[in-house]
């Protein structure tokens, strides 16, 4: 068995996917571009204008796109009948092992070139996401290096800003007396723990000299149990 | 009472473990305190009854000397009983920061609190001194009950809970 190389994981939209996609975006476009250029102009037209029915010549546009949608279509379906025919006498014209043999350094070759656009497309992709970071950050710096901040700055109302706070509901918002409430009770734990410290030093001052005049040189067990 | 950890590394590392005379002595003073304040309480009851039923003037009522000390007594051994039995500290443990148990580390049973109470109210309180000169800071009724007082700031703390 020759060795084939490893297929691609996951296979890229063909020619023919892109074609459709592409020409049903196109004309989802043009369609929203009508709709847009409609509403625009009607807007222009004065109300009063009572509305009329649509003419002949008014339809043809509508007409034109109806007509490249259906022989789209049409196409479409007989380039899927051609492919499936032709794919069915390559599939039977391939089958015999001599013909297999003979394809097989083409098939070779096609899954390499297939392997190295794979791994020269992920590269350009890595390359890329790096890059646009820095394209955004170029260019942000230099939008902020072309603008005059400080004129834009005095261009803003400070003045009419402060002029409509409500500094009086600010601080009515504000819990002032849970503030004053919570540091009071934290300087207070504070104070304290300092007491309970002095407590602590304190009876280990007062056993040690107890200890000493009882000329004890083990110091006391005060674990617990 | 306050949260949190505690900052001083001596207090921090005692807790836990048997308490000295100091600080003992100042839960002492305030549990002295309370007593005679509730003596107090109990004395201002007595007058507003009795200027209520006996149509008495209001004023402070004065027992004899055997009675007061009697009530004193009764008092003390109720609240002091009660408190060790229950948290284990009193109002002065709490403020000092510190919790009467059993020799093993456990909760004090009823009885014993109240043994350990008479005798603290009995010896009017004079009984703690001597836990300056013993070897595991214990006083007299802390060996007879076997009890002890340790270090206990943070009540929430597992090390210093004693266990159920």
């Amino acid at each position: 068995m020759v060795p084939r190389a490893q297929p691609v994981p996951a296979a890229p939209p063909g020619v023919g996917d892109v074609v459709r996609h592409g020409a049903q975006v196109g004309f989802g476009a043009l369609g929203l571009a009508r709709r847009a250029v409609g509403t625009m102009l009607s807007r222009v037209q004065p109300p009063s204008r009572p509305p009329t029915p649509p003419s002949t010549l008014d339809l043809v546009p509508g007409a034109l796109a109806g007509v490249v949608l259906v022989v789209e279509r049409r196409v479409r379906a007989s380039l899927a009948v051609a492919v499936s025919s032709s794919t069915d006498v390559a599939r039977a014209v391939s089958r015999p092992a001599v013909v297999q043999r003979a394809l097989r350094p083409i098939e070779d070759w096609v899954w390499t070139m297939n392997e190295i656009a794979r791994r020269e497309q992920a590269r350009n992709r890595a390359e890329a996401s790096a890059l646009i970071p820095m394209i955004v950050q170029q260019v942000t710096e230099n939008v902020l290096a072309q603008l005059d901040l400080v004129s834009i700055v005095n261009q803003v109302p400070i003045e009419d800003i402060v002029e409509h706070i409500d500094l009086e509901a600010i601080v009515q918002r504000i819990d002032l007396g849970g503030v004053i409430r919570e540091s009071t009770a934290g300087v207070g734990a504070e104070a304290v723990d300092a007491l309970r410290s002095q407590g602590v030093a304190l009876d280990a001052f007062s056993a040690k000299m107890v200890d000493k005049i009882l000329f004890r040189r083990k110091p006391r067990q005060l674990e617990v149990g | 009472m306050p949260r949190g950890e505690i900052r001083n590394t001596r207090a921090r590392d005692s807790q836990g473990l048997r308490a000295g005379i100091a600080s003992r002595l100042a839960a002492g003073v305030i549990d002295a305190a309370v007593i005679f304040g509730t003596f107090v309480g109990v004395l201002c009851v007595v007058a507003l009854l009795r200027f209520l039923f006996d149509h008495e003037s209001l004023h402070l009522p004065r027992p004899d000397r055997l009675v007061t000390v009697i009530s004193i007594i009764v008092i003390g051994v109720i609240e002091l009983s009660t408190s060790w039995s229950g948290s284990g500290r009193t109002v002065g443990d709490d403020v000092v920061g510190l919790r009467v148990v059993t020799a093993n580390g456990g909760i004090v049973s009823s009885g014993r609190a109240f043994v350990r109470a008479v005798l603290v109210m009995i010896t009017g309180g004079l009984v703690l001194l001597t836990a300056l000169v013993s070897k595991r800071n214990n006083g007299v009724h802390d060996w007879l009950c076997r009890t002890a007082v340790v270090y206990d700031w943070r009540p929430q703390s597992r090390r210093s809970r004693p266990p159920a």
